[in-house]
């Protein structure tokens, strides 16, 4: 009776044992990594562009604008609307008698909507009835030249 | 008496078996679990130029410390920081997808081997205030140990 309990007690022991090292090399058998990596977001820079008129002004006529753009980015701008980024300016000449106010943009009829490719992509276009004289404007503003500042607004695009 | 010693037996045999079955040579994997520095590499390439709407690959190469092959069997990619608090790494502003290329893949003993790549796509939501921004990513593999 005493020597089957010493048996079943070593027998018992053992199985502890097995136990304990297998529970120790399942805990060894994933091996885990890392690293890092970075990503960088484009920088926007701004577009480049001119913009000439295509008629000339008069007492409550409008022009077109023509517009020529460069986009520098590396991804695609769709240029989609502009607005008077500063004050208009009259030359010199006739500044004293011909106000800046008698020359204004007006809100386009339709939205641009014009696509500029990436890197140094270019793209001119016209903008119907963009810019318009008052109907009242003075004699004293024939010949004179308007300096208007645009400002372009966009949206870069998807690859 | 006899009948109750037969059974711990038997039990004792089993329990052999399945650890023996599960774990492989034991002494190797011992060795590997003391040392709490043992960890594979995994190196990211930069990506730059991401912008609204965009999607890049970052590629991976994993590289092996150890003296024997390994199995990767999994790896991901997490964003995890920004460099601008105005622009947080959550999923709105820049997303990591799914490891692309074979798995699992074995790596040589002290080499290195390309591991595919990760997808890194900017939302078209992103925000202004993530222009030029550079986010860190954090990639995580687990791998086995191959027995020859």
């Amino acid at each position: 009776m005493r020597n089957m309990s010493q048996r079943t007690a070593i027998i018992t022991l053992v199985a502890v044992i097995v136990t304990g090292i297998a529970s120790v090399a399942w805990a060894a058998w994933s091996v885990t990594g890392q690293g890092t990596a970075t990503v960088t977001a484009a920088e926007v820079t701004a577009l480049q562009a001119t913009a000439r008129p295509t008629g000339s002004l008069f007492p409550g006529g409008t022009a077109d604008i023509e517009i020529s753009v460069t986009n520098p980015n590396e991804f695609a701008v769709e240029v989609q609307s502009f607005a008077q980024a500063t004050d208009i300016v009259v030359d010199a000449a006739h500044a004293a008698g011909c106000p800046a106010g008698n020359v204004r943009l007006k809100a386009t009829k339709k939205p641009i909507g014009e696509r500029i490719e990436a890197d140094g992509g270019r793209e001119t276009f016209v903008v119907e009835d963009a810019v318009e004289m008052v109907y009242n404007a003075p004699e004293s503003c024939m010949g004179a030249s308007f300096e208007i500042t645009l400002a372009l607004a966009g949206v870069g695009l998807p690859d | 008496m006899k009948l109750t010693t037969s059974l711990a037996a038997g039990a004792v045999a089993l329990a052999l078996a399945d650890a023996l079955a599960a774990s492989g040579p034991a002494g190797a994997e011992i060795r590997l679990t003391g040392d709490e520095a043992h960890t594979f590499v995994i190196d990211g390439t930069t990506v730059s130029g991401l912008h609204p709407g965009s999607e890049r690959s970052g590629k991976l190469r994993v590289r092996n410390p150890y003296t024997f092959d390994l199995r990767v069997t999994s790896l991901r990619a997490d964003v995890v920081d920004s460099s601008s608090p105005i622009c947080p790494p959550h999923s709105g502003n820049l997303a990591a997808g799914p490891h692309q290329g074979w798995l699992p893949l074995t790596v040589r003993a002290r080499q290195s081997r390309d591991a595919g790549s990760i997808p890194i796509r900017m939302p078209a939501s992103v925000t202004n205030e993530c222009s030029a921004v550079t986010f860190t990513i954090r990639i995580t593999g687990v791998a086995t140990k191959v027995n020859k």
